[in-house]
């Protein structure tokens, strides 16, 4: 009995190694890698042959080289003798110079011995992923504003009849979106008025490498219809007379590293295919990473959006939905510098909706940059309904930013990035959760500037004990202590900047009263300032 | 203390906006971007855990228990302190049922050769072990993938021993003992658990004999295998 037991043993911990052995790999067991290569030799390119038309006219219009060392094909000579020696050749990046190939410990070693790689990084490690959360996740919510008022003030809030008025819904603008899939759309009326004039250029699921994309998810319906989708009889988007692009890259809850190799290879195939706006409804956090390195320079699909953004594409992406939990901040790529990261608000109000991400980043940058309405009205896979998320704050802004550059089509896509930060709200107030405000096209198009809508006065009392304390008064206009003509609370937004440009503290306050707040002045440390915002107009004061 | 020092600062710092303000939102990022030392990828971690799990290997002749059926559930806590990305170490605290149900044979010796409708052997354990943990794999603050290795000692806190059977007018009896004295009270083995997540699969084998040795009495299972919830 005690040798049966034994073996018994024997064979349950032989179990369990055998099912970590081959996710994990010992030396001789295949795991995922990114080859870079040092150089593109020998390669012939013509951007005419291989770029579509709309490429070559929006790299003349953001005033790029028709291509660069970032476009050239990766060499074929250096992809076979890898291939050669790997167990499988994935798939290769062009602007990345690399491969990504299935290889054991010992391959890897031969082909680091080639003068041509310049370094190999573990890619993903074949593990077995069962995700904690998901960016997708929707917060289908019962609430206290009806889906019809959600539905107007989703795409009103940002100016919708004015654009529509000017004649502004995107026409000419080729939008790219990177989803879980468009289960549904094919089929959706809310996109029969895109399907009839042939406005789905292509597609890719970049997960199956097949064109059908109808399947997944309606996640990427849903970020669609806040586009251009149109909705019991009105547009739930702005862009409804755009291009687009759809392309799958997510996989779903499983939530591997790959999914950040699709999404590179997406933006690539975007690129290629003549993009002008990206829109990525995604984010990744600690299933992958740790708060630190949401630098912008870290994650691979951080540093794939920033090379997309170098191309003349607009990549608009979700802060993320972590606002509520421990993670708090933007996710990869929206940590990204050239990625225009929008924040969520309230439907009621321009201020913050609970789950969406903090800024800033590691590095201290803004982030988000502007924000749009954090819950919508928009497309499921049959039917519609009202959902939560960054997710929808992002094709929202991403619909207006495309009629913004219909209007204003000469601006390259980093112009456009400043210009659409510059009509925001409560620019150029900003602060880590709602960055440079909600959208405006009345801001954009017309120049508005904003006038004073509050003094600040110094005011000083005097204790029994004669001793003098100074302040600073705040005093708004009297109109603005009232309510607004939506009968809503006027709100004015404050932050305390220290030395370094950066927040310690910021505030939203409804103003009730004339002076409805006052700042001890000798609280605050030489250097320090304090930035107030109402209606659009900002002071800003130095403490001394 | 850092995080303490800095609320303290910025608390004074909200004292010196006086006004009735009505705030609909205020942040301090000073204090909200101070990253954690305690996390499922970082220096310390603990989390409790529930687990199910049943005997794998059948008991010593005189002894089996049936199968498959549901033999252990436990409720614990479990440290981890990281040592390196790849590896860590810990200790996990818990309470835990071993419930073994007899089979009713012939060759039944333990506790009697008495052949019952039912019959159980119960034991209310406190349990306390010690892993060492490799990890696998890129992963950001998660566990991710590991294979634990460690052991683990048992204090039997009570024993109870059930028996179900019916009297000749069919009536149904059921009879718990208590109080007894054949079991040994400190157990040990090792244990093995193979986790994704916070899926966790494991097994252990208890190396100590669960009654004195001198009673002679059949062994019960000595592997139990099973699966853990981490519930944090």
């Amino acid at each position: 009995m005690k040798y049966n037991t034994m073996y018994r043993l024997s064979f349950i911990l032989g179990f369990f190694f055998l099912q970590i052995i081959p996710l994990n790999g010992f030396s001789q067991e295949v795991n995922k890698y990114w080859v870079f290569f040092k150089n593109k030799p020998d390669t012939v390119f013509d951007p005419f042959h291989y770029f579509d038309k709309n490429t070559i006219a929006r790299r003349v219009r953001n005033h790029l080289p028709l291509y660069d060392w970032y476009d050239l094909p990766v060499s074929n000579e250096y992809l076979s003798i890898v291939q050669k020696n790997c167990s499988k050749l994935k798939t290769h990046s062009r602007w990345f110079n690399a491969a990504v190939i299935l290889a054991t410990d010992s391959q890897i070693s031969i082909i680091n011995q080639f003068a041509f790689i310049d370094t190999i990084e573990q890619a993903n490690p074949l593990t077995l992923q069962i995700a904690d959360f998901t960016e997708f996740e929707n917060k289908l919510e019962l609430n206290k504003i009806s889906d019809d008022l959600i539905l107007d003030s989703q795409t009103k809030r940002m100016g919708a009849d004015l654009l529509i008025e000017k004649g502004l819904t995107g026409k000419g603008i080729r939008i790219a979106i990177f989803d879980v899939g468009f289960s549904g759309a094919d089929k959706h009326t809310a996109f029969q008025h895109i399907r009839s004039r042939n406005g789905i250029l292509k597609t890719w699921d970049f997960v199956k490498n097949e064109e059908n994309v109808w399947k997944g998810g309606w996640h990427g319906t849903a970020v669609w219809s806040c586009i251009a989708g149109k909705l019991n009889g009105r547009w739930s988007g702005l862009a409804t007379d755009a291009e687009f692009l759809l392309a799958r890259t997510e996989i779903g809850n499983k939530e591997p590293f790959a999914e950040e190799e699709y999404w590179v290879s997406a933006a690539e195939w975007a690129d290629k295919n003549g993009a002008d706006i990206i829109n990525s409804s995604l984010g990744y956090t600690d299933s992958r990473y740790f708060p630190r390195q949401m630098d912008g320079k870290t994650t691979f699909i951080t540093r794939g959006a920033n090379l997309a953004a170098k191309k003349g594409m607009l990549v608009v992406n979700a802060a993320g939905n972590e606002g509520d939990s421990n993670w708090r901040i933007v996710a990869a790529p929206a940590d990204a510098d050239s990625v225009l990261t929008i924040g969520g608000v309230e439907p009621c109000c321009d201020y913050h909706i609970s789950f969406s991400s903090y800024g800033p980043t590691r590095d201290m940058r803004i982030k988000p940059n502007v924000c749009a309405q954090g819950r919508a009205f928009c497309a499921k896979e049959n039917g519609e309904s009202n959902a939560d998320g960054t997710s929808f704050a992002s094709p929202l802004a991403a619909g207006f930013a495309a009629c913004a550059w219909q209007a204003k089509r000469s601006l390259s896509n980093m112009q456009l990035f400043d210009e659409l930060q510059k009509c925001a709200s409560l620019f150029p107030y900003f602060d880590y959760a709602h960055g440079y405000g909600v959208l405006s096209a009345d801001r954009f198009l017309n120049n508005i500037v904003a006038t004073p809508s509050f003094v600040a006065k110094k005011a000083s009392t005097t204790s029994e004990t004669g001793d003098s304390t100074e302040y600073i008064q705040i005093e708004v206009d009297d109109k603005f202590t009232t309510t607004n003509p939506e009968g809503m609370d006027y709100l004015m937004y404050y932050c305390i900047v220290n030395t370094s440009g950066g927040l310690d503290s910021y505030t939203v306050i409804k103003v009730h009263e004339k002076i409805p707040v006052q700042f001890k002045t000798n609280a605050y440390s030489t250097g320090t300032k304090l930035r107030i915002s109402l209606q659009g107009y900002m002071s800003e004061i130095q403490f001394k | 203390m850092k995080k303490l020092f800095y609320s303290i600062t910025l608390l004074i710092g909200s004292l010196n906006q006086l006004s009735a303000q009505d705030v609909v939102f205020k942040m301090d990022p000073a204090v909200d971007t101070t990253e954690d030392k305690s996390g499922p990828n970082l220096k310390n971690y603990w989390h409790p855990y529930i687990s199910f799990g049943m005997c794998i290997d059948p008991g010593s002749a005189g002894a089996t228990v049936k199968q498959p059926h549901l033999d252990q559930f436990s409720f614990g806590f479990r440290y981890k302190n990281r040592l390196a990305e790849h590896l860590a170490v810990g200790l996990d605290i818990s309470y835990n049922v071993n419930d073994y149900s007899l089979k009713q044979n012939a060759s039944k010796t333990l506790p009697d050769t008495v052949q019952y409708k039912k019959q159980g052997m119960i034991f209310y354990n406190a349990q306390v072990g010690a892993y060492i943990r490799f990890n696998f794999g890129k992963r950001g603050n998660t566990l991710g993938n590991y294979l634990d290795l460690g052991a683990y000692g048992d204090y039997v806190v009570s024993h109870v021993q059930f028996t179900k059977f019916n009297l000749p007018d069919g009536s149904i009896v059921r009879a718990r003992r208590t109080q007894l004295d054949y079991y040994q009270k400190i157990n040990y083995g090792l244990l093995a658990r193979i986790g994704f997540k916070k899926l966790v699969i494991y097994g252990q084998y208890r190396l100590s004999d669960m009654f004195y040795p001198s009673l002679k009495m059949a062994e019960l299972p000595r592997i139990q295998a099973g699966i853990q919830f981490i519930l944090r």
